[in-house]
Order: structure tokens, then sequence, then C-alpha cells
């Protein structure tokens, strides 16, 4: 299944900025462990599955829950194309990330591999992260 | 129960975002305290200290209000996006024989015999929200769930509370899942399936990409050509 949504109001949207923390997906809620983010930017849809496939296979049989979904179409242009014929075409998606937001989680397994898996995630992102653990108090 | 840790607070100066801010920059934290029919009390505390009172697992505290001790739960804690420091806390004033609803973390101890036969442990609900008096309240309600299989679960109901403490049923129903041991799941053929269509995805871009520069040649050429 493509990671990106089923349908969609606008097929380009404007880039926008990311200005200040996550105020909301900032806590791990569905796992034990979480991967949050420490800096703000765009995770492609690539990404994420790159992500999900290498905590699957890091911790086996483990719940994963990714927090965030690429809502955002990004448009490129072709190399060698001459100025002017307007905007270019959705190329692929990405979520945009606000530093503090939780990207991954995972439940049902031990500490030990919850921390590979989620080390295994890190490495794929494009923002520096930081495990961190459910709040129970 | 021990006696309850003694927290001091002084008197804030303003209300809002403003002056919170000011106070929190100065290492204090904002709090407010309600209930019993008083009116609210604004008022600040040393943040060093706040942090160590709540290191522990305690929910009652002795607040120190003008001179005053007044026994208080802890509401709600807001913390930053990073949950490293503590923006806001909301105290209830509560007599200690009074019954109060509160959570109580849950601890699971043991390892099923599920997992072992390749199950997955699934936490459903950290914490259980349970009503007892306030100067009884557990710090933790320990279960043993080393009997567990796969395909067993522990409910609400099923928890055995210390005496004088009761399920909140208000909150979550006796027969909510706390706990469980699901069965395996069929990693193999869908990491496989996955890995696949990841490669399979990747080829596909692959192949556009190396598409897309004859598309364009094709487009320059069609440029020149005009």
């Amino acid at each position: 299944m493509k990671n990106m949504p089923k349908r969609f109001k606008h097929r380009k949207v404007q880039k926008g900025t990311i200005r200040g923390n996550a105020t909301r997906g900032h806590t791990v809620e569905f796992g034990e462990w979480g991967l949050q983010s420490l800096q703000a930017g765009y995770l492609t849809s690539r990404v994420l599955e790159a992500g999900r496939v290498a905590a699957n296979r890091a911790a086996p049989g483990s719940r994963i829950t990714i927090r965030v979904f690429p809502h955002k179409p990004v448009t490129s242009i072709p190399a060698e194309t001459r100025m002017g014929k307007g905007k270019g075409e959705p190329e692929y998606w990405v979520a945009s990330i606000k530093p503090g937001t939780v990207i991954f989680e995972i439940g049902g397994a031990d500490e030990s591999h919850a921390k590979l898996a989620m080390n295994r995630v890190a490495h794929k992102l494009p923002v520096k992260c930081r495990l961190v653990q459910r709040r129970v108090r | 129960m021990s006696t309850p840790t003694l927290i001091k607070t002084t008197a804030r100066d303003g209300s809002g975002s403003q002056a919170s801010r000011r106070e929190r920059a100065a290492g204090l934290v904002p709090v407010i305290i309600y209930g019993h029919g008083q009116d609210n009390v604004q008022c600040k505390v040393d943040g060093h200290d706040l942090g160590l009172a709540f290191a522990t697992s305690d929910q009652v505290f002795n607040l120190e209000i003008a001179g005053k001790k007044e026994s208080c739960l802890v509401k709600e804690v807001q913390y930053d996006t990073f949950g490293q420091r503590i923006l806001h806390v909301d105290f209830s004033r509560i007599d200690l024989s009074e019954q109060v609803a509160v959570e109580v973390v849950l601890e699971f101890r043991g390892d099923p015999a599920g997992v072992s036969a390749g199950g997955t442990r699934i936490v459903h609900h950290p914490k259980l929200s349970v009503n007892c008096r306030a100067d009884s309240i557990p710090d933790v309600v320990v279960i043993d769930v080393s009997g567990l299989e796969i395909g067993d679960s522990l409910h609400a109901g099923e928890i055995e509370l210390p005496e004088g403490v009761s399920l909140d049923e208000g909150q979550l129903a006796p027969g909510e899942q706390v706990f469980a041991v699901a069965a395996p799941r069929v990693e193999v053929e869908e990491t496989t399936e996955d890995a696949e269509g990841a490669e399979g995805e990747e080829a596909t871009d692959e192949k556009t990409d190396e598409a897309k520069p004859d598309g364009d040649s094709e487009g320059k050429k069609k440029d020149s050509g005009s």
C-alpha cells in the first residue's frame, strides 16, 4: 500500500514554514517506547516505510505505531527544463514534523529490542531523534 | 502512608501567560490550588523542590499557603514539549479521610508463559483508576502475569486491589482488558512481502527516475526543435 492520502482537496499545496515546537503528538500514547524528533523537517513516505520495515525486522512480533502521516504533496520540475511553464507536478508525499513530535512507537517488545528497533529507525530519518519512554507517573 | 512531603508556596504577583513565563524563567512553577468550596489560590513553587517532590510516587502533598498547611492532591501536571520541565500544576484541596479518585501505576511482574512461547505482551492500561481514602493511596499495584498463556488476558475487574481500594468503574469498566498476551503475528511472510514491495517500489521508482531523463530529452528535443 502506498503511504499517501486516499483522496485530497488540492493536488499541490504551498510549502509553508515549520515554526515552534510540537504542542500535540509529543507524548508516547500507544506503545511503551517512542522516537521523538528533536528537529523540524519533512519525512517522506518512503522514509516512514523504511523505518517501519527496519523496526519490524529489529523487533519481530512487536507492535509498531507510526504517529505521523504524509499529508503534504511535494512537487518538482524535471531536470533541464526551461524557465516558466508553471509549477511542477507532485512527486512525493511528506509529513511535516515539528521538534518534539513522537514519530514512531513500539510496544510488546522488551527494552533491549525496543531500543535496538528505535535506533535502527532513527538512522533512517533525516531528523535528530531521541528515545522516550511512556510516562506513567 | 508516610507523612506527605511539604511544599512551600509563595503568592504570585500577577496572573496570565506573561507573568507565568517570567516566573518560569526565574526557576519557579506557577500552581493553582482549588476545591472544598474555597477560593482558588494562584501561587508559585520552586521548580527544583517540585521536581524532587514529584520524583517520588506520592500523589498527596502538604502545601504551605500563606503560613497555613493544607493537604492537596495532584490533579494535573503540565510538562513542556519534551517532557522535561514542569510548566504548571493543579492541586485540589482534600481531607485525608475522604475518598478520592486517583490513578495508580500497575506493575506487571514476571514473564508470561505465552511470551516465551512466542506471544507478544500488550499493556493496554499502564495505570488503573481507583477510589480509595486519600491517606491510603497505594504507590503501585503489583500484578503477577507469569501464568498467562497466548490468548489470555487480564481484565480490570480481575485485578486484586489492596484493602479499601476499589476500581473506579466510571473511568474503567471491569470488563476492560488491562494486559494481554497476543498470538504471534505471521511476520515472516509479511516482512518478505513488505521487503519485496519496498524493493519493488524502489525498483519502479528507479525505473521512473531513469525514464524521466528520456522524457526530458524528448522535451528538450522538442524545445530545441521549436
